[in-house]
């Protein structure tokens, strides 16, 4: 293909600055693109993204209050780890797998044996019970806990927070600035309580045994697989202040002007006294 | 009843092109790509891109149908250019663009 002529290359340099990087939550700007790119990777990051849930379930046993569709669709929208998405395949492209789908190279199986005893006490069946024949590939919790047990105490308080990354775009032309909020996955774990997942509950001699197979797919084709919780993008206000409007305040008034904001946007130069922009950014909205 | 399976909005079936051009017969230099299976995502960011080139005389994209999933890209040019040479013009610089995203993003992430 020939270019009309030479050095006709419209191409943007996008500039990424990382404001916060959880394990489940980053906060980054983006400058010097625009809205439309910011916009596809929020589309991607919610639909594209590969991830790993369980998408075939073959029960044996149900004596459950919960038919087993229910069940089912209750095991499918469990979070996996999915590291090991990107090398897996997806199983329609599969070939080594003799036309069940499910081989080592795409699927990853599940078990899940539980029997309530013949106690009075209702019998939980939580993510902790299934069980992953690839250890790389388990529910979430059951990954947490286990980093847990390993560190013996030292747990992050921070690390089940929900995360929001905020993208903030600074195009060329507009000195108005963008910014994207990504809120990924949330584990939801509290620190006392690790009991898992809960599936379903089952009364004395209630029984469920099931095999599950997860596979690779994409938010596109169903809920479970999409990796984000939510994922936003703003701009970056632009804010000036008025001197002239600004200097008809007594300094008091001022004082009381910059305490006013719910969140630091402003602050008092002792100096000048000028109400100036707090220099470091912080998110406008919500002080996070 | 009506709605087609989910997995139809990304797999291209057998037989359909992904990408397909069609002239049009009334205008000089103007032309349509039909792109099978995407949406929103391609088509509002190679529209963006097409703008910036000032060949291009006019640049949209539309989806027909919510339950139909391909994008019509429609493209006009001067005589300078051709719809196919911004297209892959356009297609190319964003290809060049998220790679610099990426590395952008990858430099960040090791630091």
């Amino acid at each position: 293909m020939d270019r009309p002529a030479a050095g006709a290359s419209y191409q943007r340099f996008p500039r990424v600055k990382i404001r916060e990087l959880k394990d489940d939550y980053a906060k980054f700007e983006l400058r010097d693109t625009d809205a439309s790119m910011a916009n596809a990777l929020r589309r991607v990051m919610i639909a594209e993204v590969p991830t790993v849930a369980i998408d075939l379930v073959e029960i044996e046993v149900n004596s459950s209050v919960l038919n087993d569709e229910f069940i089912a669709h209750r095991l499918g929208l469990i979070p996996l780890t999915s590291a090991a998405a990107m090398q897996m395949r997806f199983s329609q492209d599969c070939d080594a797998c003799d036309g069940d789908g499910s081989c080592e190279y795409c699927s990853v199986e599940f078990n899940l044996s539980a029997r309530a005893t013949d106690s009075d006490q209702t019998l939980e069946v939580t993510s902790n019970d299934l069980r992953s024949a690839d250890p790389k590939v388990c529910p979430v919790d059951q990954a947490r806990a286990y980093q847990q047990a390993l560190s013996s105490g030292d747990y992050d308080p921070n690390a089940g927070d929900q995360r929001q990354v905020i993208l903030h775009l600074i195009t060329r032309l507009w000195v108005l600035l963008f910014s994207i909020t990504i809120e990924l996955l949330s584990y939801c774990i509290f620190v006392a309580d690790l009991r898992g997942i809960l599936i379903v509950k089952l009364r004395r001699g209630q029984e469920l045994r099931l095999r599950a197979i997860a596979r690779k797919g994409i938010g596109k084709d169903h809920a479970k697989w999409s990796p984000a919780a939510t994922v936003t993008f703003m701009y970056e206000p632009d804010i000036r202040i008025n001197e002239e409007l600004m200097d008809t305040l007594t300094l008091d008034e001022k004082r009381s002007w910059v305490e006013s904001s719910p969140t630091k946007v402003f602050e008092l130069d002792p100096v000048t006294q000028q109400v100036v922009l707090l220099r470091t950014p912080t998110c406008y909205f919500h002080g996070s | 009843m009506n709605a087609p399976d989910r997995y139809e909005r990304f797999v291209v079936p057998e037989g359909t092109k992904k990408v397909s051009y069609e002239r049009d017969t009334k205008i000089i230099n103007a032309a349509s790509f039909t792109i099978e299976r995407e949406d929103h995502t391609i088509g509002n960011i190679v529209r963006m891109q097409l703008h910036r080139d000032p060949n291009v005389l006019f640049a949209g994209y539309k989806l027909p149908h919510p339950l139909q999933y391909k994008i019509i890209t429609r493209i006009h040019t001067t005589s300078q250019s051709s719809p196919a040479q911004a297209y892959n013009l356009a297609v190319k610089d964003l290809d060049k663009e998220l790679d610099s995203l990426k590395q952008a993003f990858e430099v960040c992430i090791t630091l």
